[in-house]
């Protein structure tokens, strides 16, 4: 009874493991810009892809 | 935005400089369907640095006397590579602020090698007819990167003479007898407080200087029944001159009646 457990729950991680859904992945979550002048307007600019196999949906990008 | 599996996109973040200078970190939040991390935390960081940096542009002049010139100064970090150098000065507001003070700014040098802005500020004589308790001052510099430099400079000036009270009623009957008044005076000024006359033209009173310490003095006003009846009802002006480094005149309205 255990060991049909302990296969049905691997089975299951396996399952998981295989089927990603939409993911997504930042090349850096964290850009410095270094020293920068006053009165400038700076750019970050975060790099991300779907590493998943689902289509990646961006509800909202807002200042923290 | 819908992004296809393989797809890539970029999140541009971008931040104004124009406030201040020094670290800076700003946070930006997504929210996505992702399988894993729906909600993640971008971090957008740096420095700022200025050619011209304060220390501090809010400067207090407390204790500020007519006629004298006050001193401060403020510490500036001067990175561009050649002397600081002042083109102008303007005090814009209030709009008549240079009726009423004299101000001079100049960059000085310590002598740990550090950069100063000296700002002289003169009360002119007439400075108590000004009404605020701040000026805004703009400095034009040699910098290109910051030709203005912005200071607030918070006033406070020292009264010649405060009188308490500003009117003066004599109605109480103490025991069949008007009850006397006090008026109490007080300098700020780092001088003594003389009180050099008291007089009220028709007024049924007689007054009695109180030195209570060099800056600060009472007057007992009192009923003199000699000067009038029993019932009569007066009214006048006491006129106190007083010496701190200098004779004026204040009035003091007075009204009574004599138990």
């Amino acid at each position: 009874m255990r060991k049909l457990f302990l296969f049905f729950a691997g089975l299951l991680f396996a399952f998981n493991s295989f089927a990603k859904g939409p993911q997504i992945k930042f090349e850096k979550t964290i850009v410095d810009v270094g020293t920068v002048p006053i009165h400038t307007k700076v750019v970050g600019e975060f790099k991300f892809k779907n590493v998943g196999d689902e289509k990646l949906i961006i509800f909202m990008v807002k200042p923290g | 935005m819908e992004y296809a599996p393989g797809e890539g996109g970029v999140i541009k973040a971008y931040y104004n400089t124009a406030a201040h200078t020094g670290m800076f970190s700003k946070t930006i939040r997504v929210k996505t369907n992702s399988v894993k991390n729906k909600d993640i935390t971008l971090i957008l960081k740096g420095k700022v640095f200025a050619e011209l940096e304060v220390k501090n542009n809010t400067i207090f002049f407390y204790d500020l006397v007519p006629g004298k010139t006050k001193v401060f100064n403020i510490e500036v970090k001067n990175q561009m590579g050649k002397p600081l150098e002042i083109k102008n000065v303007k005090m814009i507001f209030p709009y008549n602020a240079s009726n009423f003070f004299s101000l001079k700014v100049k960059p000085v040098k310590g002598s740990n090698g550090k950069e100063f802005i000296r700002f002289e500020l003169k009360p002119l004589t007439n400075v108590y007819q000004f009404s605020n308790s701040s000026l805004t001052v703009k400095v034009k510099t040699n910098s290109k990167q910051v030709p203005v430099l912005t200071f607030y400079l918070r006033l406070k000036i020292k009264k010649p003479v405060t009188i308490n009270p500003t009117a003066l009623f004599l109605y109480t009957n103490t025991g069949g007898k008007t009850a006397p008044g006090i008026i109490e005076l007080d300098t700020e000024l780092d001088k003594e407080l003389k009180i050099v006359s008291v007089q009220c033209k028709n007024c049924p009173l007689k007054f009695k200087v109180i030195d209570i310490s060099p800056k600060s003095k009472q007057i007992l006003v009192e009923p003199d029944y000699t000067k009038g009846k029993k019932g009569k009802i007066f009214a006048g002006i006491i006129k106190l001159v007083v010496d701190v480094g200098g004779k004026k005149e204040f009035s003091v309205p007075v009204r009574g009646r004599l138990y």
